[in-house]
């Protein structure tokens, strides 16, 4: 469609009397690893889901190549969550067989091949697969789709070191280059290295936005640097101790 | 598309109804047949008499049984129905199904369809295991029952085409009234996650908030109805002296399914609307 790929302006979410999005902007282009960063409660999953359709803003614009979230949006956006979100009678193949019939973009061969590398037995039930292998099946299938946009919530939060590796290469190898990774944690160090670029969000607003390689030039930091510098806490309000 | 997502939500409740649906009436059969040894005479002998006793406690059990499968299944089926639309959409599954691309109202209807199919299986299944209770019960309740199907039969075919268009009309409505059964409690659980941390204690409101707006709507209707149409209540001696009381029921049940219908698309729309505007998949 031609212009940017996810388009927010002024958008407001409250979960009662907390305001989790506080007329947030943001503007993402296609074709790059964007990271979204920002401590815990500051707004990430909200923003994910607002541009998932999951949560209905109660103010603001939201565009996704063009369009509000709906049946076209949800076509080309593959969204990882951060929790297990299948049926447990399902098996692996029921789950390909799902996936297949209703995005047309998933390949159910790289799918499989991926499956296959890792050892996973395609005819066991989900509910039958520990914590680890559900994770990975979840994975999988998200990056076997050929999406324009993959929303992947703190895919590397509460695992250990060896599978945030296997997690961040699979999303390297696999993800349709033409589209955009929108990659939320706060584990800042971990994800670095594949960002080309990273939006920090604090308190439902988006306070910076730039190109990793500006900011190592620019400042002369890491990522992970600047953002303790952002968000760095003051105990005590601010006192000694 | 929605075909697509019925096969899924069919799929996921065959797995748990095929076994309680076969297991029904066998357990009646079992019983009918356990029951056919407990006919006494005044003269039996002792060891006759300890066969019938223990027959007498094997009915019981397999009474009990089937009591409790028929319990199960209405307990299922009402599981099934809350279940399937709490947790399959507004619960983590939710995730799932709201990011596919397909229509709130396509994920809605196939919800309804499949809970209503489901239902009036189970419904069928349990009248199909009274009448194998019947049918495989002892001759003498066997042919009393065969008389009564005679009579029931021949009264059937005696009886005018308006009559059997009003019993199909009865099935229609039966059936209607099932979906509309349905709607209401999605229409409940919609409106519950408006309630941000007490969503379950925000759909039992609903539900009785709905339950007593159709009730005092109903009852309008009803009085409205009355006046217009001539009734039993009002005592219309001369319409039914005149006119056929088959006429009568049919046009008391094309109203019913009428109000039925509407109900169901109220329900339908109100539940769409809340998913579509105001979902909250916290």
């Amino acid at each position: 469609m031609g212009g940017p790929l996810i388009q927010c302006q002024d958008v407001w979410k409250r979960y009662g009397k907390k305001e989790a999005l506080r007329g947030l902007n943001l503007t993402l282009e296609s074709g790059k690893i964007v990271g979204l960063l920002g401590p815990n409660g500051s707004g990430k999953t909200t923003l994910i889901k607002v541009l998932n359709g999951l949560l209905c803003p109660e103010h603001g614009t939201v565009l996704i190549d063009g369009e509000a979230p709906g049946t076209y949006t949800k076509s080309i956006i593959s969204y990882l969550p951060d929790k297990p979100y299948f049926a447990g009678w399902m098996k692996v193949s029921d789950l390909f067989d799902f996936f297949g019939d209703f995005y047309m973009d998933f390949d159910r061969e790289r799918a499989e091949q991926m499956c296959k590398a890792l050892l996973i037995d395609t005819s066991l039930k989900m509910k039958t697969l520990s914590k680890g292998t559900k994770e990975k099946v979840q994975l999988i299938l998200v990056m076997s789709r050929r999406a324009k946009l993959y929303l992947l919530d703190e895919p590397i939060a509460g695992v250990d070191p060896a599978a945030r590796d296997f997690i961040l290469s699979t999303i390297l190898n696999n993800y349709n280059q033409d589209g955009t990774v929108l990659i939320s944690t706060h584990l800042i160090s971990d994800v670095e290295r594949v960002l080309d670029e990273v939006v920090f969000i604090q308190n439902g607003q988006v306070v910076r936005q730039e190109l990793v390689d500006d900011i190592r030039e620019k400042e002369g930091k890491s990522v992970d640097e600047l953002f303790r510098e952002v968000f760095r806490t003051i105990p005590y309000g601010g006192g000694e101790w | 598309m929605l075909a697509k997502l019925i096969k899924y939500d069919i799929k996921s409740m065959s797995r748990t109804f095929i076994p309680m649906w076969v297991l029904t009436p066998v357990i009646a059969i079992m019983l009918s047949l356990s029951m056919r040894g407990m006919v006494t005479t005044s003269r039996m002998t002792p060891a006759e008499s300890f066969v019938v006793a223990r027959n007498g406690m094997i009915s019981m059990v397999m009474g009990l049984l089937f009591l409790g499968v028929i319990i199960g299944l209405v307990v299922m089926t009402i599981m099934f129905i809350i279940q399937r639309f709490w947790n399959g959409l507004l619960k983590e599954e939710g995730y799932l199904m709201f990011t596919l691309p397909v229509e709130t109202w396509e994920l809605i209807t196939a919800k309804g369809l499949s809970a209503t199919f489901v239902t009036c299986i189970s419904m069928a299944d349990a009248v199909f295991a009274c009448l194998m209770l019947a049918l495989f019960s002892a001759e003498v309740v066997l042919n009393s029952l065969a008389r009564i199907w005679n009579g029931l039969m021949e009264d059937l075919f005696k009886a005018g085409p308006v009559f059997m268009f009003n019993l199909v009309l009865l099935i229609f409505l039966v059936i209607l009234s099932v979906a509309q059964s349905i709607y209401h409690v999605y229409a409940a659980m919609a409106l519950g996650q408006l309630f941000e941390g007490h969503r379950v204690l925000g759909s039992c409101v609903s539900y009785v908030g709905i339950s007593i707006a159709v009730s005092v709507v109903t009852n309008i209707i009803a009085s409205v109805t009355s006046w217009i149409l001539p009734n039993s209540w009002t005592y219309d001696v001369w319409y039914y002296m005149n006119h056929s009381a088959e006429v009568m029921g049919l046009v008391y049940l094309l109203l019913m399914i009428l109000y039925t219908v509407l109900q169901i698309v109220v329900y339908h729309v109100v539940t769409e609307r809340i998913l579509s505007t105001k979902l909250n998949l916290e």
